[in-house]
């Protein structure tokens, strides 16, 4: 059974223009041990649509659609009981963790309080499940690390606790967004490898949220590929990534620095920008950065259907032949 | 011919818990119309040697020249003319540009003298920006745009180099493609020397016809880009190409470098990599090895390599548990 299943999500946010609808009936599902990855463009809606599931969205914002979480409906539920639920079932790591931990607090401070606090351990028993969570994500010399500050370690370092931090009540469900992008490649390899393992040990079902297709590709199981609010394609890692069949995908993965292309071709941007919330054009969002649309393209919305081996909005498919 | 030139750079920061060496001792050499990157890991001091580069910070010892003469700090005094043909832009274009100033009148500030507006239009249409953006505000446009616009101003400056720290992070991959083809154009079309500072090897492959390693303030190999990327010769840079992960739906996790930068006030024995290296043998922790330079315009500081002979290929350590 899956872990979370989100079906038809639609989140409207308030602006000073008016409400703005920024993501657009969304459908997924996360298995225990999978990672499901997320990817897209700034302001296509990835983020958005994590935050609505937990609660986090400003004041006047509208949810529609369900997703379900065990027994629960995350949408639905009372606020109070989505509180108890998120941080302890559910956990989330973010892009930054200068901000994410408190700074003026010890690390030890930090996780000890979350695990007293929702498990109801004691002193002595939350320190020990401390020192077993810094010693699961690498932290050397987990006991002298419980008395140091988060400024004393390095970004990597950071993350690790972070995600030590959202592991300490054994969530079922891990929100990682783009939770390498502020590192070093050299750190973000040692997160990913991380998190692959974190996966498997605690069977935990990961969605993981990012901008780069390549730390897609390298963690990911099954992918969702955002524009405008809405998902263009959507299938397993490797078909997707390898055969992209949404011009966009394709487009995405173009613009790429490719490690065997010759070193003097010029890169392929996607010509434009993409849409802001609120100024989606008609039709298939994509149509006026696409090099493949027909007419119908500019006034039907394409629905997200089974093509073969995955899920695609491209009623033209220009690339099913490959 | 080499315009900027940094010769056995070293940069001090002085701070309450001593003295910090960010930049132990580094060159580097830009001409016109050449692309040279400049890589390493956060903390391995490469925004401090570009801010040297520029005056920005004074170097403790060495040298930096600029078309022929020494670059001095920026003090009280006003910069010398000859200065503003070498030209700094900053990794963030919404902290760098003034938001309540129009794009035009900010990209009028690089140029001397009277400011046309129709010289303003020109350069920007060069980095790509419709003419309209002149009366527009920087918050009217995307990361990558903005970024543009800081490169604008730069060149308004009829630069001969320009120093660019980090200029495509933070950017969108289809943002940071338009940006990447900007910088080669310029390089050709203007014979603007670029020294492009990153932490994205995959990119500066792109870009830079050169590339210089550093690691924790001293240069670790300096290589031809493809050659480099194809046959490093020192294991560190072998580790940041090897971290890159490749969009090809492969599924295969990246290799990760063990261990943190050190902290460079107290720098490890011997070569700086060495706690670090898989191939790390009896003489690293002893002895620190120089820049030797090899065979085909390189050079690697690394005891694997001997000086004057070709790149000798790094082992083969993969399945070994001394990667991860």
């Amino acid at each position: 059974m899956s872990t979370l299943a989100v079906e038809g999500l639609r989140v409207r946010l308030p602006t000073p223009a008016g409400d703005v609808t920024v993501v657009d009936g969304v459908d997924y599902e996360v298995q225990p041990a999978e990672v499901f990855g997320i990817a897209g463009e700034s302001g296509s809606g990835k983020t958005v649509s994590m935050l609505a599931l937990l609660g986090l969205l400003p004041d006047g914002s509208s949810v529609e659609g369900s997703a379900r979480f065990g027994e629960d409906d995350l949408i639905s539920m009372p606020r109070r009981r989505l509180r108890t639920i998120s941080g302890r079932d559910i956990a989330m790591v973010f892009q930054d963790p200068y901000t994410s931990l408190h700074p003026m607090l010890s690390v030890g401070k930090q996780l000890t309080e979350h695990v007293r606090l929702h498990l109801g351990l004691d002193r002595g028993r939350a320190e020990e499940r401390a020192v077993e969570l810094l010693t699961d994500v690498r932290i050397p010399d987990p006991h002298a690390a419980l008395r140091r500050f988060p400024h004393q370690f390095s970004g990597g370092m950071r993350q690790r606790i972070a995600i030590a931090i959202a592991l300490a009540c054994r969530p079922r469900l891990l929100i990682a967004d783009e939770p390498t992008t502020a590192l070093d490649v050299t750190v973000q390899a040692g997160i990913l490898r991380l998190l692959d393992r974190l996966r498997t040990e605690h069977e935990l079902a990961v969605v993981l949220i990012t901008h780069d297709l390549g730390v897609l590709s390298s963690i990911a199981d099954r992918v969702s590929i955002f524009y405008a609010g809405r998902v263009v394609e959507s299938g397993e890692r490797e078909e997707v990534l390898r055969t992209p069949r949404h011009p966009y995908t394709r487009a995405l993965l173009d613009a790429l620095p490719h490690p065997e292309a010759p070193q003097e071709q010029d890169l392929v941007a996607i010509k434009g920008a993409p849409p802001t919330p609120g100024r989606i054009p008609a039709g298939c969002a994509f149509h006026p950065r696409c090099a493949y649309l027909l007419a119908e393209c500019r006034t039907k919305v394409p629905p997200l259907v089974p093509a073969g081996d995955r899920l695609l909005a491209c009623p033209p498919d220009p690339f099913s032949h490959l | 011919m080499t315009v900027l030139q940094l010769e056995d750079v070293v940069v001090d920061y002085h701070g309450r818990g001593g003295r910090v060496r960010a930049v132990a001792g580094a060159s580097i050499a830009v001409a016109r119309g050449q692309v040279v990157g400049l890589v390493g890991e956060s903390g391995c001091g490469k925004s401090t040697l570009a801010r040297a580069a520029v005056g920005l910070v004074p170097a403790s010892s060495g040298t930096v020249t600029f078309e022929g003469r020494p670059v001095t700090p920026l003090g009280r005094r006003i910069r010398p003319a000859e200065l503003v043909r070498l030209q700094l832009v900053f990794q963030s274009p919404y902290s760098s540009l003034n938001p309540r100033r129009t794009v035009g009148s900010q990209v009028g500030d690089g140029m001397r003298g009277s400011k046309p507006s129709g010289r303003v239009a020109e350069i920007l249409e060069v980095v790509g920006l419709p003419s309209n953006a002149i009366g527009r505000y920087p918050h009217e446009f995307s990361g990558g745009q903005r970024q543009r616009i800081a490169i604008a101003r730069a060149l308004a400056a009829d630069p001969s180099v320009i120093v660019l720290d980090e200029p495509l992070a933070s950017l969108d991959a289809s943002a940071q493609a338009q940006l990447a083809n900007l910088l080669k154009r310029l390089a050709r079309e203007l014979d603007v020397g670029l020294l492009l500072i990153s932490h994205d090897l995959a990119i500066v492959r792109h870009v830079a016809d050169a590339v210089s390693v550093m690691y924790l303030g001293r240069m670790v190999e300096t290589a031809p880009t493809t050659e480099l990327w194809e046959r490093p010769a020192h294991p560190y840079s072998g580790a940041l190409i090897a971290a890159v992960p490749h969009a090809d739906g492969a599924g295969t996790l990246p290799v990760s470098l063990p261990g943190e930068v050190p902290d460079p006030s107290h720098p490890p024995s011997g070569c700086r990599f060495h706690p670090r290296c898989p191939y790390a043998f009896d003489r690293c922790p002893m002895e620190e090895p120089p820049l030797l330079v090899l065979a085909g315009g390189r050079a690697a500081a690394c005891w694997l390599q001997r000086a004057g002979e070709a790149p000798k290929p790094l082992p083969n350590l993969v399945g070994s548990d001394r990667v991860q």
